[in-house]
């Protein structure tokens, strides 16, 4: 058995099967010094050779724009003129060709443009094909696939794309090729797992050799053993199947087996995860990060800029939007601001500490945010609140701007949800005096787990001490979730806790409302939330929160 | 001679499809018709100089044509790259 990785992974899945190596005839140019006598004739060969390519390309381009703009190409007088004035220079019209190719191609592989560089790939299309018909070498009439393949070359071209029979083709390797090119493109929209970049692996498989190709991992082996065919059998089959499931269960709600409804919504730092959010169901944003606005500027941005880009987003999301109000200091600094170097920066001058002292900053920002609400579902959460005086002082500064906004007779919504995220020990333990003022709770794990059990997560030393499993941080979550529900408020939970496979039926047990987490883990989620009962849940619950150790909490949850 | 000066507002910029939709509209055209940008001239029928200006969505591109109906055919790509379409 041999292993490979992969420089690129071009499109992800798993597959099996017997290896289908194409190798392309030998197109390179003979190159030759002609004499002024033959000039016409190359020239005339070389023109036939265009004419015909068009023809080849005319059909094809009426289904399919990729070959609109290579029979452009091949129309292209840039090109054809190029190889004629060679021709005229003394060269035969292969080597004409050939030169005026890589001219044409190195030129847009220097454009900065990633996409402009692929298509030096569309212009070696459309010139293998003159080159084939100059040099009279049948292009190799592509296999007629009649079992299932992986297909092997050193590289696809677009036009080798529409001679191959996909219904066979399990997977396809190449030896070069880029992750925007069309070839990864296509096979991405078929679902057909796609390896690029293994260098020399054309020398090294044998036709019909069985292969494995884990686009996932971007891991190819080359007559694997049985242990390993198993696996990756059993792997294929298991992706196969949660895929179906989770595409038919998109559009379902999270609902345990005995009707307990479970909110899964979605973290997001921009509006590009928004549109991910939409696409992978979520039922809206449980936290939304606004540090990148700030971040991304060159000064503190202004109202307008923010109160648009919040706009949009409750625009394109069309449900509840949770906004985080600018959660900086600490380790995220920013470039027009210089913040002072601290001790203990996760202990420092940091969120919300930070917004109370620098008013304007924070008033900015909530007028934005009151204004947007006009054309939306938009919560404020405050973060790293630890006490119910920073909550009232953050809610007075919102009264403020509600005031001068009012002056202003600016459109704005007026009683707007504000909450807190619970992420600091004093939080937690002032928890039912926090539920009685704020309209929601969202468990901030990360940072509750860190403050809690007085352990750094950026430190490798403590990875081992820094876990959410730990009981002191379950009771602390599940002694949230009861002090809100005392008040009849809800809560959230928008930690990376709130996606791991191993604690959702906790958390379920736990009664809480709302998951929020990176969009692409929610179908997953679901998943798991529809086959499960909470009634049996709190029973798990019960025992978790009884538990002693870490390993007892994780026996329990078989983790 | 004439120029206009306008700015790309095509989201993906002249990539290859955008491209070949403005090679087919300039073949039409009266007279020959050239797109500048970042001091590169490219003219407008040809699909390989069109890629290689790298124009993206904001860029500024000078049209120009000299010629029988040079006018007209600058106005009229001018009116086609506006309402280009990714």
């Amino acid at each position: 058995m041999q292993e490979f990785r992969a420089a690129q992974k071009a499109s992800k899945g798993i597959a099996l099967g017997k290896a289908y190596p194409i190798r392309h005839p030998d197109l390179t140019a003979e190159k030759r010094e002609i004499r002024e006598n033959e000039t016409e004739r190359e020239k005339r060969a070389f023109r036939q050779a265009v004419k015909r390519t068009r023809e080849v390309l005319r059909p094809l381009a009426r289904e399919n724009a990729v070959f609109g703009a290579h029979l452009d190409m091949a129309e292209d007088e840039t090109l054809t003129e190029g190889v004629e004035r060679k021709i005229h220079d003394g060269k035969n019209a292969q080597w004409a060709l050939e030169e005026q190719m890589e001219e044409t191609c190195s030129m847009l592989e220097s454009l900065e443009d990633a996409y402009l560089q692929e298509r030096a790939a569309d212009v070696r299309d459309v010139c293998r094909r003159m080159m084939a018909f100059l040099k009279g070498v049948e292009e190799e009439p592509f296999p007629q696939l009649k079992e299932e393949v992986v297909l092997f070359a050193k590289e696809l071209h677009p036009s080798d794309m529409a001679k191959i029979d996909f219904r066979y083709v399990r997977g396809i390797v190449t030896e070069t090729g880029g992750t925007t090119s069309h070839v990864a493109i296509l096979a991405r929209s078929m679902e057909i797992p796609v390896l690029m970049g293994l260098e020399g692996i054309l020398t090294k498989v044998g036709k019909g050799q069985m292969t494995i190709l884990d686009g996932n991992e971007g891991v190819l082996f080359l007559l694997p053993d049985e242990k390993t065919q198993q696996e990756y059998l059993e792997k294929q089959e298991a992706e196969g199947i949660l895929r179906q499931k989770l595409k038919e269960m998109n559009r379902l709600p999270a609902v345990t087996t005995d009707g307990c409804r479970i909110h899964l919504y979605a973290n997001v730092g921009g509006l590009k995860d928004i549109e991910q959010a939409v696409k992978h169901g979520a039922e809206g944003v449980g936290l939304f990060r606004s540090e990148f606005l700030y971040m991304e500027s060159s000064r503190f941005p202004t109202e307008q800029e923010q109160f648009e880009i919040y706009k949009k987003a409750a625009e394109l999301l069309k449900k509840p939007l949770t906004i985080r109000t600018l959660d900086i200091g600490g380790d995220k600094a920013l470039p027009y601001y210089k913040f002072e170097k601290e001790e203990n920066p996760f202990l420092g001058w940091r969120a919300i500490r930070f917004c109370l002292d620098m008013r304007d900053v924070f008033k900015t920002q909530l007028k934005a945010l009151l204004r947007a609400a006009a054309y939306g579902d938009i919560r404020i959460m405050y973060p790293m609140i630890v006490s119910v005086e920073e909550f009232r002082k953050a809610n007075q500064l919102l009264e403020e701007c509600k005031q001068e906004l009012k002056e202003r007779g600016v459109l704005f919504r007026e009683s707007i949800q504000t909450g807190i995220m619970v992420e600091t020990p004093a939080a937690v333990l002032m928890a039912e005096e926090l539920a009685k003022e704020v309209d929601f709770f969202s468990i901030g794990t990360n940072d509750l787990t860190q403050y809690i059990l007085a352990a750094d997560r950026g430190n490798q030393k403590l990875t081992k001490l820094y876990d959410p499993f730990h009981p002191a941080v379950l009771r602390a979550v599940a002694q949230v979730i009861r002090a809100g529900h005392k008040a009849g408020i809800e809560v959230g939970m928008c930690g990376e806790f709130a996606g791991d496979e191993g604690a959702v039926p906790l958390l379920v047990g736990m009664g809480l409302d709302e998951c929020s987490m990176v969009s692409s883990e929610i179908a997953a989620v679901r998943y798991q939330i529809r086959g499960i009962a909470a009634e049996q849940m709190k029973h798990l619950a019960d025992r978790v929160l009884a538990a002693v150790t870490v390993k007892e909490v994780k026996q329990l949850l078989k983790r | 001679m004439i120029e206009r000066k306008m700015i790309l507002n095509n989201k993906t910029g002249l990539h290859a499809r955008p491209a070949s939709r403005v090679v087919a509209f300039s073949k039409e055209l009266p007279c020959k018709v050239y797109i500048e940008h970042n001091g590169k001239k490219a003219a407008a029928d040809s699909i390989l100089q069109l890629l290689s200006l790298g124009a993206k969505e904001g860029s500024e591109l000078i049209l120009s044509a000299d010629g029988n109906g040079d006018k007209h055919s600058v106005e009229k790509l001018e009116a086609f790259l506006q309402i280009l379409e990714g």
